[in-house]
């Protein structure tokens, strides 16, 4: 059973953070056998204070190596890592690098050394990070073999084929993926929290250089273009500053800055970076998103879309599937929803759909907003043209799209059905031949034979 | 008693109203007649009754006499119905197409409505037997493939079966 392990902690005016850590710490149920804390350059007590902590625990050691006059990122933070990682005098079972603004329960580690017990493969872990939004902890999200740098745990054997560290912002993925290419596994882990009390790049001021930063690392590592390129727009819906990435990745390519020596590496990121794969792993990256937020902000697991008039006599005419389920409405502001939704939960819609580009972004607007708010695991349409926003963006948002065409096409697809196939994960057609014509369609039945 | 509509498009449709006066029907009429001004004698009319109450009337009503709208249909069907329409036509300045008669001649043959041309046919269609919907009732419903799917995405439903509107 693993019970050894070391901490090391980098820090640079950390004095209003270590107390809190020291307590974590101490609170362990198996402790650490040492806590390294290795000061560099700080010059707001953060030494002494870490000395006051040692002198009060024998478990707690201190380094001191000099720091960088300027907020240079990453390569100072590695060096007193790997100051702390040479301190060690008998190897431990795991070291984990901790940073000093982090917390967590007092069975922390006791759990992740079991991840490490139950899996032999397990190269680099932690648990996953949780950070202050307004008043309530969330959780972040990051695809399923990124591990936390705040808290970053190593087997042993595996530090040792990574050392020497990388010197740059961003080290710590590109030690994660040659932990990868040694056949290491690296996962960060759901239901194992930490809290984040200040988020990554925030002390430096300024996000955008941070961002232009890992559009550099990404250009060193060998990262395919077009993947960089959804990498940043990703990460760019909740921070905007993440397009600053594709500008360090133009930047260091046009430059022809060095790049990553290690050929295999490279191969094995561009293959990870594949269509296929990346495909994977977004899936299981919103997965988890839609899994994790079922338990914590969800509105309702069901969203209706539909326009009023005969789309909304369909949807009326399936409540028995659905009308168990907790769900919000959006269709249009018109007399028959009046009366017939009264008492339900109901967004409005801009209307006309057809051949209105303006409506057809405020629908987007709508949409987007709504799919925030309400997190629905399921959007079920009945059409009509109100459904392709939504459908669309849904799959950003994790969850499945459920098109129902109407009773009134039987020969063919309607415009809408046809611009929500691509994204649906069912597509219902109400009569058998439509079914025929359309592969991809499934006749199950009409809406009105209960 | 028999309920008329035109439904709610904004072109009147005389033409049905007028197929209807001329039954000189003995039974009761109720008529939503918008923007047409043909009026059926002894008829209770109105230009647009709010939704509740054209439910009301499908439901009670011996047969019911509509445009070939999409929804005046459906509304029909979802209350039990099987509507007798006419078609609005682009010849008679009734409609911008004449969308209304190939979905009217498809329900035909599917037996979801009973399509009339003019006064004979209506006529006869009145003088029958009102027949429920047919492939109505021959057909799976949509729902169950529905109601599985979301079972297997969202797990069994929690909570109580709400209800929108009381049948």
């Amino acid at each position: 059973m693993t019970r050894s392990y070391v901490v090391v902690t980098p820090a640079r005016d950390e004095a209003e953070n270590l107390p809190r850590l020291a307590a974590a710490l101490a609170a362990q149920t198996i402790p650490p056998r040492t806590w390294m804390i290795v000061d560099n350059g700080s010059t707001d007590g953060t030494l002494e204070l870490a000395h006051a902590l040692a002198a009060e625990h024998e478990w707690i050691d201190v380094l001191s190596v000099p720091g960088s006059s300027v907020a240079d990122r990453g390569a100072p933070v590695v060096r007193a890592l790997q100051a702390g990682i040479a301190a060690v005098a008998e190897p431990p079972e795991v070291l984990v690098n901790v940073d000093a603004d982090i917390s967590f329960e007092p069975d922390y580690f006791e759990r992740l050394l079991a991840r490490f017990d139950e899996d032999p493969s397990l190269g680099i872990a932690s648990g996953s990070a949780y950070e202050l939004r307004g008043e309530t902890w969330e959780q972040r999200f990051v695809t399923g073999s990124t591990v936390w740098g705040a808290s970053r745990a190593y087997r042993w054997e595996c530090l040792q084929q990574l050392l020497p560290l990388e010197e740059r912002v961003a080290w710590d993925g590109v030690d994660e993926f040659k932990a990868n290419t040694h056949g290491w596994r690296t996962a960060a882990f759901e239901g194992l929290p930490f809290r984040h009390y200040r988020r990554e790049c925030e002390r430096d001021g300024a996000k955008w250089r941070s961002f232009h930063y890992q559009g550099c690392t990404a250009h060193f590592l060998g990262y395919r273009a077009w993947y960089l390129v959804l990498r940043s727009l990703w990460h760019a819906r909740r921070e905007p500053q993440a397009i600053a990435m594709i500008w360090g990745y133009a930047v260091s390519a046009i430059r022809r800055e060095a790049q990553n020596a290690d050929v295999e590496g490279r191969t094995y990121l561009r293959h990870q970076q594949s269509l296929r794969n990346v495909r994977v792993r977004a899936l299981e990256a919103a997965g988890r998103r839609a899994k994790v937020e079922a338990r914590v902000s969800r509105i309702a697991d069901i969203l209706l879309v539909c326009s009023s008039g005969g789309h909304l006599q369909q949807m009326l005419a399936l409540q028995p599937a659905w009308g168990n389920y907790s769900h919000v409405w959006v269709t249009f502001d018109k007399s028959d929803v009046q009366s017939l939704l009264g008492g339900e939960r109901v967004l409005f819609a801009h209307s006309p759909t057809n051949r209105s580009i303006k409506n057809l972004l405020w629908n987007l607007v709508l949409a987007w907003r709504t799919l925030r708010t309400v997190r629905p695991r399921v959007i079920l349409s009945t059409g009509a043209g109100v459904a392709v926003p939504f459908a669309w963006l849904a799959r950003l948002f994790g969850a499945r799209v459920v098109y129902v065409e109407s009773f009134t096409r039987i020969e063919g697809l309607s415009l809408s059905g046809r611009l929500v196939r691509p994204v649906a994960d069912r597509l219902y057609v109400q009569w058998p031949e439509l079914a025929e014509a359309e592969p991809t369609a499934e006749y199950p039945g009409n809406v009105f034979a209960r | 008693m028999i309920f008329v509509s035109v439904g709610t498009h904004e072109a009147p449709f005389d033409r049905m109203l007028r197929a209807v006066a001329d039954l000189e029907l003995d039974e009761e009429l109720v008529v939503q007649h918008g923007p047409s001004t043909v009026r059926c004698a002894g008829a209770v009319e109105a230009e647009y009754l709010p939704f509740d109450e054209v439910v009301g009337y499908i439901r009670q009503a011996r047969a019911v006499v509509m445009h070939a709208g999409v929804g005046s249909i459906m509304i029909a069907l979802t209350n039990g119905k099987r509507p007798i329409v006419m078609a609005r036509q682009a010849q008679f300045g009734e409609h911008v197409d004449d969308h209304q008669l190939e979905l009217a001649r498809r329900l035909e043959e599917n037996g979801l409505v009973a399509l009339a041309e003019d006064t004979v046919s209506l006529g006869a269609e009145l003088a029958g037997e009102a027949t429920a919907p047919v492939s109505l009732s021959g057909v799976p419903w949509l729902g169950n493939e529905l109601s599985d799917y979301l079972v297997e995405q969202l797990g069994e439903p929690q909570r109580q079966p709400q209800i929108l509107r009381a049948s």
